[in-house]
């Protein structure tokens, strides 16, 4: 099968994960290290591009459910963008729309952090 | 007498026979010592009797009676077979007899006593003369016979033979006339000369442990004694004219009992300065077989590791021993011996750094005799043991480092060279154990895993319903095939009332049992809530309630809930994140109905209630309804392209005139034709079809109009 490869970007206050190839039970505990990763370092906010993603399975899917509860406890959030229309519709069915925010662009998102940073007190810009 | 000066000792390199000659033929014994005993008897008698001129039958008598006891002895299991140490407890016996019986008769015989006291003198020494003799002849032939070789026989034969005649020449002349003293001091010297050959057959002392070898010393030592004093006290019988087959006899057997175990003194004592080395070898050796055969019988790790440390320290004798494997990543103690596990983890800090952590990069062993001295081996200097000898060896298997074996002395140079090969050799072996042993371990988890995997998908299987389903004019079938393992997906249909039937469709993320686990609850939870609340909706929220509080945060069920009114024809469902739900018309055309929901579990709080509605639209008799799980739209062709729900209404066009068995069908070959004959199914592949039939010629309530009347189908944009 094809593999699954996640590439981090950090910018600001704003950390984004691109993640590559087949997110199912098996390559999910890769993103879930590196989502866990992220909280341990404090970094709470979290855009996901999912622009070259091929599949998603239940599990993948888990793995953001898992994380979104301590993310927003702590002022964060995880915003997903760039979905392919097939990964969306994934998404879509499940009801994910419903609760979390997902753009066409990661710009969009990673905007979408920066003007709410500047109404909290610890970063400017 | 040629031959017999050609007969070399054992150091000649004849090939070792190898059929020992311990292969007693089965013969009746029993009469054979009382018949020795009775030759002893008449010799005694006649020797008193007959004076000087018996002394030719009473020689041959005496003969003949410690032949006969011999022969009679030889059969005695404990005697032949033995082992050494045993034989020479038996032949201090024998010896102690020897000596014993030839003091009391010189003293009962030194002075003249009346003729009752020489005949019972006599008969004694006749008696337990012969019978000791005996005894300390088979012992010097079984232990001689030990690793026995081409020349062993004749050379103990001619012993044997040259002795019996120098006894009898001996009892016939004991001034010896000139003719007879010649020869019966040649036959003598060929006596001597084969009793030192046959002292050189001195085998047996190389299987003897260094205890046993100073035992067998000091043994050997006393018999040497005994018989020499066996044979100088017999020339003190002076009160006896006749005594000279007697004294020949002793004298004789003493001779040749006091070569023989001199010799095996001396071989005793050459063999002690090595007897450490051959100690330790002989445990080392005794410790792999016990090793290798744990190996084949122990499928157990955890004895295993217990018993492995154990035997490092009885292979090279050390005060204490330890094992340290790797778990996590991390060196542990797992097991140890005369010290405490918890002694031993005070320096376990951090474990890679230390020696230990040394031994398992380097794979090479580590020898330290000087604890104290020795800077590599810091890290064991904290522990609160005196120990001054080191010995720390990998354990490992094909490449695979497993662990440390450590073994400990409180002497100082306490290991030799051949301690480390020897364990070297040893922590190999318990390396290829524990691999044996875990990969049983493992194939018995896999066992047990897949018997649980069968148990959990045969009480899924009971959870499905049994087959179709009547109500009114409506038929509800449906069909769960599970890929390889316990599946997620669920389905059922059940009467509420007379006339309304609930369908559930249901797709657990994740597989395995815990799905199977969630699935029966979800079952109860479904049963009981539609009968206490009416609207679908309703229903979903209330089953998120209940089932998102115990699920994992990570998992979540996707599911429809329906009510199917058969007699009004209405259809009223919620979707909680699950695929639509396909609404199949009388003309074949195919509409999805996905009403706003989302899937149990992702929302936990009472917010969830504004995440779902249900949806109500009525049906026409002809027109059917299809539920399915994302197992049918994912279903992948070998170029990786999904079914995906144009091919499923397309195939529902197809088929949605015929009855439900033939649409079942069709759908399952056309998914079978997609995916290609011999690819792998990844995902189950679950539907319901529910058939609104035409009530048998009675009138249809005809409604044109459109059926749907509060249908939303919602097409969400980002």
């Amino acid at each position: 099968m094809s593999g699954f490869e996640i590439r981090r970007k950090d910018d600001g206050c704003v950390s984004t994960l691109y993640i590559k190839g087949f997110l199912d039970a098996h390559t999910a505990p890769q993103l879930e290290r590196s989502l866990q990763e992220l909280v341990n370092e404090g970094r709470f906010r979290i855009v996901v591009n999912f622009s070259e993603l091929s599949y998603i399975s239940s599990a993948g899917l888990g793995v953001f459910m898992g994380f979104i509860e301590t993310v927003r406890k702590n002022q964060g959030d995880i915003k997903l963008s760039n979905m392919p229309p097939k990964i969306y519709r994934v998404f879509d069915l499940l009801g994910f729309p419903l609760i979390y925010e997902i753009y066409e662009d990661e710009r969009q998102a990673q905007e979408k952090f920066a003007g709410s940073g500047t109404s909290s007190v610890e970063d400017g810009r | 007498m040629v031959r017999g000066k050609s007969g070399r000792p054992v150091a000649e390199l004849g090939t070792s026979d190898p059929d020992l000659d311990e292969v007693p033929e089965v013969r009746p014994s029993g009469w054979l010592i009382p018949a020795g005993l009775v030759f002893a008897g008449l010799a005694a008698i006649g020797s008193v009797g007959g004076g000087t001129a018996m002394a030719g039958p009473v020689s041959l008598l005496l003969l003949a009676a410690v032949i006969t006891q011999a022969r009679g002895l030889s059969s005695s299991p404990r005697l032949r077979q033995g082992s050494a140490p045993e034989q020479i407890r038996w032949a201090i016996a024998g010896a102690l007899g020897l000596g014993g019986t030839s003091l009391l008769s010189s003293i009962f015989l030194s002075r003249p006593t009346g003729f009752l006291g020489v005949m019972a003198g006599l008969l004694v020494l006749a008696v337990a003369g012969s019978f000791f003799a005996a005894l300390l002849w088979l012992l010097i032939r079984s232990l001689a016979f030990v690793r026995q070789r081409k020349s062993t026989q004749r050379n103990f034969m001619i012993l044997a033979a040259s002795a019996a005649t120098t006894a009898v020449l001996r009892g016939l002349d004991p001034s010896g006339a000139d003719w007879g003293k010649h020869l019966s001091d040649g036959v003598l010297a060929i006596t001597i000369v084969f009793a030192v050959f046959n002292g050189f057959r001195q085998s047996w002392v190389h299987y003897l442990l260094r205890r046993q070898k100073i035992a067998g010393l000091w043994a050997s030592f006393l018999v040497t004694v005994l018989c020499v004093l066996a044979g100088s006290s017999s020339s003190q019988w002076t009160a006896l004219e006749n005594s000279a087959p007697f004294r020949a006899v002793v004298g004789v057997t003493a001779l040749v009992g006091a070569i023989y175990f001199g010799m095996a003194s001396g071989a005793l004592l050459l063999a002690l300065p090595t007897a450490r080395v051959y100690d330790r070898r002989s445990k080392g050796l005794a410790s792999l077989k016990h090793l290798s055969e744990m190996t084949s019988s122990l499928l157990d790790v955890d004895e295993l590791i217990r018993i492995i440390p154990r035997l490092a320290a009885e292979v090279t004798e050390g005060d204490a021993a330890w094992l340290e494997l790797r778990r996590n990543g991390k060196l542990r103690v797992v097991s140890s011996v005369r010290v405490a596990i918890e002694e031993l983890e005070g320096r376990l800090l951090d474990l890679e750094e230390g020696i230990s952590g040394w031994i398992l990069r380097t794979g090479r062993p580590v020898v330290s005799q000087r604890l104290r001295r020795d800077e590599r081996l810091r890290d064991l200097r904290s522990i609160p043991r005196h120990w001054q000898s080191v010995l720390g060896v990998p354990v490992a298997a094909h490449d695979r480092r497993l662990g440390v074996l450590f073994v400990a002395r409180y002497e100082p140079f306490g290991f030799e060279p051949d301690d480390c090969e020897l364990l070297l050799a040893f922590a190999n072996q318990s390396a290829v154990a524990l691999e044996n042993a875990n990969l049983i371990r493992q194939s018995l988890e896999k066992e047990r895993l897949e018997e649980e995997l069968r148990v959990a998908r045969e009480a899924q299987r009971k959870l499905l319903p049994t087959g179709p389903l009547r109500c009114h004019s409506a038929v509800f079938d449906g069909l769960c095939i599970t890929a390889n393992d316990v599946g997620g997906d669920y389905l059922d249909y059940f009467r509420i009332d007379e006339d309304r039937v609930a369908v559930v469709i249901a797709d657990v993320a994740g597989k395995g049992s815990s799905a199977a686990f969630y699935m029966a609850e979800m079952k109860g939870v479904m049963a009981t809530l539609c009968r206490l609340v009416q609207r679908p909706r309703e229903v979903v929220v209330r089953a998120n309630e209940i089932l998102s509080e115990r699920m994992d945060r990570r998992t979540f069920i996707s599911l429809i809930y329906a009510i199917v009114d058969t007699k009004r024809l209405k259809v009223r469902f919620a979707r909680a994140g699950h695929c639509p739900l396909a609404h199949v018309m009388r003309d074949g055309t195919v509409r999805f109905l996905e009403p706003k929901g989302a899937g149990i579990g992702l929302v936990r709080g009472p917010e969830y209630r504004e995440l779902v509605e249900d949806v109500e639209f009525s049906v026409l008799p002809g027109e059917s309804l299809f539920l399915f799980t994302d197992g049918l739209t994912e279903a992948m062709d070998p170029q990786g392209e999904e079914f995906g729900e144009g091919r499923i209404s397309r195939v529902l066009s197809e088929f949605h005139a015929h009855d439900v068995p033939t649409m079942m069908r069709g759908l399952v070959e056309e998914v079978n034709k997609f995916v290609g004959p011999n690819a792998p199914r990844h995902d189950d592949l679950t539907f319901v079809i529910v058939k609104f039939t035409e009530p048998a010629a009675s009138g249809v309530p005809a409604d044109p109009n459109s059926p749907a009347e509060e249908s939303t189908e919602l097409v969400p944009s980002p």
